[in-house]
């Protein structure tokens, strides 16, 4: 029963370290700090998800189903009028 | 170890695996932005927004603008998402603390701290399970299908939109105004129909929620043809009871028809409306006029050496007299207040002519409302957009026509030719920064009996750009 408990012990801090691990660079340098790079919680900006889309889209059928490229492509529509919704004068 | 407590070991690391896991399937929070910063310097703009009518006295303006957008999405899955989106517009030493009674488009003056936020959007973006059909509800911009001149605003009101194996079918309900006791602003304001029918000054008296209203309904389908070629038809009805007390009811249906096709390198699109219904008009209480109005474009875009050039063509019907029993003017749609348009046609890619894309609190144009004060327009415009590695320029001529001289006192129909460009660098990947430049020359519409001719209208602006 103790290695039963051990184990789960383990896993538990093995599970909850792993997003700090994740975060880590193999740099010494904290670089969020340094350059606004790598930073918790960094999302994406619109022309970054443009970009991502327009590369995942480029893989193709050799990646994708049919059914994930039209989502892709859709959700490449949504950035795109995303875009323009904040550019545009309404 | 037996077999029994590895089991449970399994089971207890299989649970915790599963807890930690449980923030990877919490909200997708996305955050996005515009930042736009104008220094404008010109002779028919103002910092303020409506009709420009070219005059001989045509003084320069100079000032600076700013507009900050942010959204926010919070989305739960592919399926559900809330969009929020705000503005703040000011102009550099405009005002500050509410101090001159007003908050939106103010807070650029000394001491700042204005009240200033807009909410431009706030909607919600949900698929139904186990159907093809999208449903967008709240306040919200909305796409026409018609390149904006019919309805290019926000507005409160639920889109509906089922993707289908030919293409799509859609419907969209928009509450533009409902109005309780108070002064219109001018009387055809609440009509949602040009400015050169009002009457100003009527007073509503209401008490109920729901009674006098100006409502937009729309039912659209879109037939991919083939790839390369796709048709849309379209039903809109704008119906407006608000200044029933005073006038009859407004019901202006329309029907449109759209097309795009792929050609090898060139792309054409077009659409025509037609407007058939009713006009409520003070100068027939009893008896509305008859509407039958049309308009109609034909666009194309295509690679041509190192850039794309682009072509519009737009008609928009006039109305000869506008006292008798029919109207052939279209009837476009506007915001409460007059010569404020809920509509716009981007695609010219004007400065001076039309409503540009770029304009913020400062938003004229000659041709503010496509209605033109019923006389309508005969818009020609090229375009050609050139980028070389970090540097852009997009220049463009425009032409442009009344479709019926509708006072009979003009020397001619020919508005004037503008020519445009706006050359930017890209500092960034989201920040531009771009010189804009337009120049018109007046046709013999502007012409005068006698004495000196307007002053042709200029504008310069130096652009700052930040969106993410």
């Amino acid at each position: 029963m103790k290695k039963v408990a051990v184990m789960v012990m383990a896993a538990f801090m093995m599970s909850a370290a792993m997003p700090a691990f994740a975060q880590m660079t193999k740099e010494e340098k904290d670089q969020c700090l340094l350059a606004s790079k790598g930073c918790m919680g960094e999302v994406s900006s619109i022309q970054q998800k443009m970009r991502k889309l327009n590369a995942e889209i480029k893989k193709g059928k050799k990646v994708y189903s049919a059914e994930e490229l039209k989502k892709l492509q859709d959700k490449l529509k949504e950035a795109e009028a995303i875009l323009d919704k904040l550019n545009t004068n309404n | 170890m037996s077999m029994k407590k590895r089991l449970l070991a399994v089971a207890a690391v299989s649970a915790l695996t599963v807890a930690t896991a449980v923030p990877a399937l919490a909200f997708e929070n996305e955050f996005h932005g515009l930042f736009r910063v104008r220094g404008i310097i010109d002779n028919f703009d103002n910092g303020l927004v409506g009709k420009t009518t070219p005059s001989v006295s045509s003084p320069t303006s100079n000032y600076i603008e700013q507009r900050a957008r942010l959204m926010y999405i919070a989305k739960a899955n592919d399926d559900l998402k809330l969009i929020t989106h705000f503005e703040f517009d000011s102009r550099w030493g405009d005002n500050s603390y509410n101090s001159n009674g007003t908050t939106r488009n103010n807070g650029g003056g000394i001491g700042a701290d204005q009240t200033n936020l807009e909410t431009k959007n706030i909607y919600l973006d949900f698929n139904i399970p186990s159907t093809p059909l999208n449903v967008k509800l709240g306040i919200q911009g909305f796409d026409d299908g018609y390149k904006g001149i019919i309805f290019n605003n926000d507005a409160a009101g639920l889109v509906a939109k089922a993707k289908m194996g030919f293409g799509s079918l859609g419907g969209a309900y928009f509450r533009f105004d409902d109005a309780t006791t108070g002064s219109a602003p001018a009387t055809n304001s609440y009509l949602g129909v040009p400015s050169a029918t009002t009457v100003a000054g009527s007073t509503i008296q209401n008490s109920t929620p729901g009674y006098l209203t100006r409502d937009l309904v729309n039912l659209n389908a879109k037939v991919n043809v083939t790839k390369n070629f796709k048709v849309g038809a379209d039903y809109y009805l704008l119906y407006s009871d608000v200044l029933r007390q005073t006038q009859d009811r407004t019901a202006i249906n329309m029907f449109g028809v759209n097309a795009e096709a792929l050609a090898g390198p060139v792309t054409i699109d077009g659409f025509v409306i037609y407007q058939a219904g009713k006009l409520g008009d003070t100068l027939f209480p009893g008896n509305a006029q008859k509407v039958s109005s049309l308009a109609a474009n034909v666009g194309a875009k295509a690679k041509l050496g190192p850039g794309t050039l682009r072509a519009n063509a737009l008609y928009i019907s006039g109305n000869r007299d506008n006292n008798t029993s029919t109207r052939n003017d279209f009837q476009t749609i506007n915001e409460r207040s007059t010569d404020t348009p809920g509509h716009a046609f981007y695609a010219g890619e004007m400065q001076l002519m039309l409503r540009n894309k770029y304009n913020m609190t400062s938003d004229r144009a000659v041709v503010m409302d496509l209605n033109n004060a019923s006389q309508g327009l005969l818009g020609g415009y090229l375009g050609y957009d050139l980028a070389i590695n970090k540097f852009f320029v997009n220049s463009n001529v425009g032409f442009g026509a009344i479709a019926r001289d509708t006072t009979g006192t003009h020397k001619g129909d020919y508005l004037g030719t503008e020519i445009n460009t706006e050359i930017g660098y890209k500092l960034y990947d989201n920040l531009t920064t771009s010189v804009q430049a337009a120049y018109m020359v007046l046709g013999d519409y502007y012409k005068p009996t006698s004495g000196s001719w307007p002053v042709n209208p200029y504008t310069t602006k130096l652009q700052v750009n930040y969106a993410f």
